[in-house]
């Protein structure tokens, strides 16, 4: 009944996804062992298009957007100096996770404002609909 | 006159395509909107075929003739002006934001001049101010 709320909702889900998963990168920064031993890679999330089921009918409401996947980033493993670490090789070197506070405060940032530009279409397409009832006042 | 004359006056058809037209460009922003991180998506908006139509049937109400049924109500994907991103990304925020308080406005507009018309037409009927 509001036009686009639904397009607009999902995109909410998917940017609170995201910002999830750059609270886990931002948490596990330093940590060298996760669940199954390994050094934490930084979790990328993947957006992409759903097809709508109206597009078959033809009344086209635009297409949601959902969160396809969650990646590793692929990027080398930074290693430092640190001969005290259990996890020092021969030389002292420590493998640490390759996650970067400052890409992940720039894609805070990006997810956030989407944020609010969707709740900003959601209460724009709520305020055209209250707009509507009141014809009939 | 018979009594449906009343609700197909030109001035209250147009006003009603406005809001139609005005409540789908609503949907296409939102989608728009909503894909502004998504790789590879492209811009829609309001179908040509439908926009055409829009503005044809506007000019014949103008000029006090009755319009046809109008084309299926559709979005597609639209042209852009400028390169799109280097994701694929043709989607430009700004632009949404902005067209999206226009046409909130016109929805406004024409929703406002819908209810007066209804009021005076009550007052018409009813002898009552």
């Amino acid at each position: 009944m509001i036009p686009g709320i639904d397009v607009s909702s999902s995109a909410l889900d998917a940017e609170r996804t995201r910002l999830d998963v750059i609270a886990g990168n931002l948490a596990n920064a330093q940590n060298t062992s996760d669940a199954s031993g390994n050094v934490y890679r930084r979790k990328m999330v993947v957006f992409e298009s759903k097809l709508n089921d109206a597009l078959s009918t033809g009344t086209n409401s635009g297409s949601q957007v959902q969160v396809a996947r969650i990646i590793d980033d692929p990027a080398p493993l930074p290693k430092v100096y640190m001969p005290g670490n259990p996890k020092a090789d021969a030389q002292g070197m420590v493998q640490m996770p390759n996650v970067n506070p400052l890409d992940e405060m720039v894609d805070m940032m990006t997810a956030s404002r989407s944020y609010q530009a969707n709740l900003q279409v959601i209460s724009t397409g709520r305020s055209m609909f209250e707009q509507s009832l009141k014809i009939a006042e | 006159m018979p009594i449906d004359g009343l609700f197909i006056s030109p001035a209250l058809q147009s006003l009603r395509l406005t809001m139609d037209e005005s409540a789908l460009r609503q949907q296409a922003i939102s989608s728009n909107i909503a894909n502004v991180n998504t790789p590879g998506y492209q811009r829609v908006d309001v179908s040509t075929a439908f926009q055409q139509a829009y503005s044809d049937a506007m000019t014949r109400l103008s000029n006090g003739e009755s319009v046809d049924a109008m084309p299926d109500a559709s979005i597609e994907t639209a042209a852009v002006q400028g390169p799109a991103r280097p994701d694929g990304n043709t989607v430009q925020i700004e632009q949404e934001l902005v067209g999206m308080a226009q046409n909130s406005a016109r929805y406004e507009f024409a929703g406002q001049m819908l209810t007066q018309n209804y009021h005076q037409m009550k007052s018409a009927i009813s002898g009552q101010f």
